[in-house]
């Protein structure tokens, strides 16, 4: 069953270090990628924030609380 | 249906794979599915612990088939009534936690056609419906062998930049060899998890449709491994998203 990692010429290991080593991947674009990633983020948490405040709002003007809806649940 | 294979991957460690696969191999059983579930981080396994398999019930594991001191079908529990399944069914194949074993088989490695005879021998004797490998995180070539030999992969990522990049990466050496890859957001802090544009900007970001998102629950912490959970909490709304999962890779296997 066991087989030795040198004896698979044509294998799929031998493809897959192949294919990884010839990715040649460009580390720019994944840099890219984790900024473009942290700016969403921001927006999404921006978004949060402007919701936080509506909501607030609305609560303030309607004279309610969240945190005494929750206690009294 | 054919026997599908599905690998559960993650570029980093601690993403929670092997909850993910434990729980979503449940749902699927309970949905009356024969799905079946093998250990394949072999150089850390821990699926075993969430099934609470212990080394009396493990009589056999994938190391001992490897190593010619037992057969394929030995190390295949079926774990149905064990996990009091009422539907379907739920097979289990273990790796060894024994340290020498594992030096044994990093050191020597292993015949890279053992996942599809693991596939071929679960469809032959008991019409298994679908395979889920718990894999090694990263991109070795023993783990990338599990994920290739696959007929789809999940990749378990969670909000954070090295786990991002990482899939985007790994969906990159994916799509080289043809495979089918989804993503699924996982540990999500819960204030994002609602926001409807996250798996869209997600799934563009890391180059793999995003399938789930699944929040993060203190409760699923704090069960720490003891048990399936979704088979202890059927009504917690951790259960409600593996349920979601399971059906989403249901209507992809089908179509």
């Amino acid at each position: 069953m066991k087989v030795s990692k040198d004896k698979q010429d044509d294998s799929l290991r031998n493809r897959i270090t192949s294919v990884l080593s010839s990715m040649q991947t460009d580390m720019a674009k994944v840099e890219n990628i984790v900024a473009e990633f942290e700016k969403k983020i921001e927006a999404i948490m921006n978004k949060i924030d402007d919701l936080e405040r509506r909501v607030s709002y609305l609560e303030s003007l309607l004279g309610v609380s969240r945190e005494s809806d929750e206690e009294g649940a | 249906m054919m026997t599908v294979s599905v690998a559960v991957h993650s570029y980093r460690g601690g993403t929670g794979k092997s909850t993910t696969t434990a729980n979503l191999a449940a749902v699927l059983a309970a949905m009356g599915l024969k799905v079946a579930t093998v250990d394949l981080d072999l150089t850390s396994p821990g699926l075993h612990v969430i099934y609470g398999v212990t080394a009396n019930l493990l009589k056999h594991t994938l190391n001992d088939y490897l190593y010619g001191k037992c057969k394929l079908s030995d190390t295949i529990l079926d774990l149905t009534r064990y996990l009091g399944l009422s539907r379907g069914k739920l097979y289990f194949l273990g790796s060894s936690m024994k340290p020498e074993e594992i030096a044994r088989l990093l050191k020597e490695g292993y015949d890279e056609n053992l996942f599809r005879k693991i596939v071929e021998e679960l469809e032959r004797l008991y019409n298994v419906d679908l395979v889920l490998f718990d894999t090694h995180p990263g991109l070795t070539e023993d783990t990338l062998l599990s994920v290739i030999s696959s007929d789809l992969s999940l990749l378990i990522t969670r909000m954070d930049k090295q786990d991002i990049t990482g899939t985007y990466i790994t969906a990159q050496v994916l799509k080289r060899f043809k495979k089918v890859s989804y993503a699924v957001l996982n540990m999500v802090p819960p204030k994002f998890a609602s926001i409807p544009e996250l798996a869209s900007e997600v799934s563009r970001l890391v180059g793999a449709p995003v399938i789930a998102v699944i929040p993060f629950y203190e409760d699923v912490l704090e069960h720490r491994s003891h048990g399936v959970f979704v088979l202890k909490h059927p009504r917690h709304t951790f259960t409600t998203q593996i349920v979601k999962l399971a059906k989403r890779i249901v209507s992809i296997i089908r179509g």
